[in-house]
This record gives structure tokens, sequence and C-alpha cells, in this order.
């Protein structure tokens, strides 16, 4: 029993040191930066959006400009 | 998603935005329906609009109009050229205007927006940024981000390879049950709170680079584990497991969480976590997928100073009761 219990924790080590081979560990923190957006993709959020009508409304009548709105189904801020 | 790559990365289309405009960004689904002033002021400026005959329908584009309500132009194109002409000539038109057209008489006061469509960040909560991309798998088994393949000369279609965003909105009591307890021991798993499991999983684990994704509803969890290990004082370890999957097997995810939480004086201070898988199939609104079974990241980070796009609120708070309910729901 013994010697049959060694070998399948043997066989199972063997079985993880395979898998670990074939697909190594990526470190979470290498991840989020793979995942997150990167500087050059966020060129968009430079320009200085409003995220309300009414103070948009007021700003452009204080500084004598038209409003540019960016309409979208889900928000273009966030998920859309 | 396209538009912020192929318009509003346009160094002129940023500029003349900045110095010229006020740039607002709204969401269409709650701008269109709101019964209040903010409402009525859209509808009643989109009359004159192409989008004016649209009824309950979409009005989605870039409208340029003045304080006063006064249309000047649409346009819903994604070639910067088209968008940075239609800027030039609304600013001529805009010059032209009377001052009554350019500006309401009186004050515009803020508006108390429709309770059904307020979405305000919980007060003493977290908002967690969650971004998704698809990824590669190199020969070696490690991720990496998608090649572009070739961008063709006037072709402005959206490829999916950025990072989408969304909200992940934690109520005050919700941080409360995220916190382990001072008598929980070093090393020994915490299961995660259901309530809040349930919520990541359902509209967190989507995959919106493509646009707006269908959500999973609680039948389509085949598996969400979620583990918080305390590490050492004010640290634990996440651990996850998922297997999502519509009844006809269509569209799914599997994968797995890894990260941590950090916690000082009863609050969040850090949430960092990775869910890497596989997804496959794709949503009605969402066309394009890879065939098969890809790799795909979501990155949950926490954001301490909310800046005006963090504030957004979550894609699937639409309804917001099923939202923060979304283990009944």
């Amino acid at each position: 029993m013994i010697r049959k219990g060694s070998l399948l924790l043997l066989l199972s080590m063997a079985c993880l040191s395979l898998r670990a081979a074939a697909e190594p560990v990526q470190k979470t923190a290498e991840l989020l930066d793979i995942i997150a957006p990167a500087k050059s993709e966020q060129a968009w959020l430079q320009i200085p959006w409003e995220t309300d009508l009414a103070a948009a409304r007021r700003k452009a009548a204080a500084q004598d400009k038209p409003v540019f709105l960016w309409e979208m189904d889900g928000h273009p801020l966030g998920c859309t | 998603m396209a538009d912020r790559e192929f318009v509003f990365a346009n160094s002129e289309v940023r500029k003349l935005l900045t110095e010229k405009f006020v740039p607002l960004a709204m969401d269409d689904w709650y701008l269109r329906q709101q019964k209040d002033d903010n409402g009525r002021f859209f509808i009643a400026m989109t009359a004159a609009s192409p989008r004016g005959d649209a009824g309950d329908n979409t009005r989605q584009g870039r409208y340029v109009f003045t304080a006063a309500g006064k249309y000047l132009d649409f346009n819903n194109n994604r070639d910067p050229e088209r968008i940075l002409s239609m800027l030039r000539t609304s600013l001529r038109t805009y010059g032209k205007l009377s001052e009554r057209d350019r500006k309401p008489e009186g004050e515009i006061g803020a508006v108390t927006p429709e309770p059904r469509f307020d979405r305000t960040p919980p007060k003493n909560g977290a908002i967690v940024n969650v971004f998704t991309r698809v990824l590669e798998k190199k020969p070696e088994g490690s991720l990496s981000t998608c090649s572009a393949p070739p961008q063709e000369v006037g072709n402005f279609r959206h490829r999916g390879f950025g990072a989408a965003i969304d909200h992940l909105w934690l109520r005050e009591e919700d941080v409360k049950s995220l916190l382990p307890a001072r008598e929980a021991k070093p090393g020994v798993p915490i299961p995660f709170p259901e309530a809040l499991s349930v919520r990541l999983t359902r509209f967190h684990l989507c995959d919106n680079s493509r646009g707006e994704p269908p959500h999973w509803s609680r039948s389509e969890i085949k598996k969400a584990e979620i583990f918080l290990t305390p590490e050492s004082a004010g640290r634990a370890k996440l651990t996850g497991s998922f297997h999502l999957e519509t009844k006809d097997g269509k569209r799914g995810f599997t994968g797995e969480m890894d990260g941590w939480l950090e916690y000082k004086n009863g609050k969040l201070t850090e949430w960092k976590a990775v869910v890497t898988g596989e997804h496959w199939g794709q949503g009605q609104y969402t066309p394009g997928a890879r065939p098969g079974k890809t790799p795909i990241g979501f990155a949950f980070v926490l954001c301490p100073k909310p800046g005006p796009a963090d504030l957004v609120p979550p894609q699937g708070s639409r309804w917001l009761q099923g939202y923060y309910e979304a283990g009944q729901h």
C-alpha cells in the first residue's frame, strides 16, 4: 500500500511538473500590464470630457463655445 | 471603442475639441429616456438632426449644439477627416449666430435627474476599474496582446484588440463584507462574499471587447468560486475559478483568478487581480468574435482617486437593483 501510495504521489508530482513546464505561470503584475490600457491607447482621455449635460451647457455659455456631444449606447467613457 | 482608436486619438481632433469646444460624453440609453430637464433638452436639440425621427430608438452619434439648444451639426462616421470637417464647419456656423442662439437668457441650473436614471457611485463604497482584452497565447504558453493585422486604408472597422473599460461598484456594506475578520488565520482560505461573487461574475466577466456584451444570467454560472486567503495583516490573496456557459453552449468562458487585496482601517486600499482563460461565442451587438475558444483577460484595479471617466456607472447597472442583488434576480 505504501509503495502504491508513493508511486501515485510521484506520478502526481511529475504531472504537475510537466504542466508547469508546458504552461509557465505569468506573474499577476505582468498580466495586469498586458490587459490594462497602454498609454498609447489612452490619447482620447486627454480630451477634457464633461459628463453632465447641464454643466457642459453652463461652461459653454460662460466660455462662448459650442458643445460637442459624443453620444453612444453604452457610455463612451466606459463600456461601449 | 473604435471611436477612441480612430477619431479621438487623432491629434488635430483632440486639439480642436480641447480649445474650441466643450466636449461632452454621454450614454444615449439614459439620456434619450430621461424625463427631466437634461432629457427634454436633448430630445428637443436632436429634433433638427438626422436622428430627429428616432422616436424611442437610438440617437447615438456626434452632435454640435449651443448652450441655448440650437442644433448645429451631426456626424456618425469614424473617419477623422470627416469629423474635422464637421468641427470646422460648425465653428464657422457658431461664429455667425446671434447671442440669443448661443446662450440661454437665464441661468442654467443643476438638474435633478429622474430617480430611475440617477447613477451616483455608492457613498463610502469603492470603484474598481475592470479592463478586458482579448489575448494571444505564445508558443511557450504565456499570454500577450494580439498582434494587429495591417490596417486597410480607409477602413475604420473595429478590431476589438484594445482594452475595454467598465467599473465594478461596491457599496459600503460590500467593502465591509470583503475585509477578512481580525481572527482570520493566515493561509486559511475564506469564501468570497456570495453577493459580490455573483455580481463580479455575471456583469464583469463578459467579453465587452467589441461593444455592449450580453451579461451572464444566474443559470449560466456553472462554477464561480472565489477565495480570499489572508497573507499578513492588511493583505489577502485572491484566487478563483469560473465556468460560465449559455444553455446552447454557443457562448462561454472558463478561467482562473489570481491577485490580492490590501486594506487598512476598515477600507480597501488596493485590489489588483486578473482573470485569464478562454472565451467563445459572441452577442447580438458584439459580432466578429474570433472562432473557437480563444484567450481573454480581465484586470481588476481599485480606483483610489476617481476622475470623470471613472465615475461612469457599470454597464450592468441599467437596472441598479438587479446589479447590486445579482444573486437574487
